[in-house]
């Protein structure tokens, strides 16, 4: 679920990284909704456009965002 | 600034824990228009867990919940480098009702039983934790 948005915004990473970095972006399938300054704007916008359904949020920042763990021993 | 304190009987060796209640986020519900009280609650066991940079549930509670996700990342295991995660918007109850309306949390694969719920920094980063080793309590102030 969400792999067509992720590799959609992978690809335009390096223009958004130009023209809206540090914004949130909100994409559905191969399309780009919109870009907000604060993350419960994008939130909010994505559920007034598509109710219940999934949507994928993302901030825009010019390196790949990953969840780290100092100790990581609780994961499997 | 509310606030919850938790008095844990050995701290050192189980750790910040406490229990959280989650269920669909305030902005999910205003939204849709939709009544809370039509929303599944789920108790967890949480750790504070002050090296997680974002909070994590175990796999499967957003189903539970019949939440949709808003997004992926990215997240490093011991066993698989780099693997998607989903990502979910929920409301987070403490004890003592300290209550944080909307938080993207991610969904993985957490190991044991007794812990459900990592609350990592995303989540600290609006507050103040006080770890009292010596007295076996943490308290958690927003």
């Amino acid at each position: 679920m969400l792999e067509l948005e992720m590799n959609f915004f992978e690809k335009k990473l390096p223009d958004l990284v130009k023209s809206d970095l540090g914004k949130y972006i909100l994409i559905k399938g191969e399309e780009i909704f919109g870009t907000y300054v604060a993350i419960d704007d994008a939130l909010q916008a994505g559920y007034q456009k598509f109710k219940t359904d999934a949507f994928f949020i993302r901030q825009i920042l010019p390196f790949q965002q990953k969840l780290d763990f100092a100790n990581n021993y609780h994961l499997v | 600034m509310p606030s919850l304190t938790q008095r844990i009987p050995d701290l050192q060796q189980l750790g910040p824990i406490v229990e959280i209640e989650i269920t669909a986020s305030i902005p999910y519900a205003r939204n849709n228009k939709l009544n809370f009280l039509a929303f599944k609650t789920l108790k967890l066991i949480a750790m504070i867990d002050t090296g997680a940079t974002g909070t994590v549930i175990k796999k499967g509670l957003a189903e539970q919940l019949g939440i949709n996700p808003v997004g992926s990342i990215l997240m490093n295991t011991p066993t698989s480098e780099s693997i998607s995660c989903l990502q979910y918007n929920v409301q987070i109850t403490f004890p003592s009702n300290v209550n944080i309306e909307s938080v993207i949390v991610t969904e993985a694969p957490l190991q044991g039983q007794h812990i459900q719920c990592l609350i990592g920094r995303d989540v600290l980063q609006h507050g103040v934790l006080i770890y009292t080793g010596y007295d076996n309590s943490f308290t958690l102030c927003f």
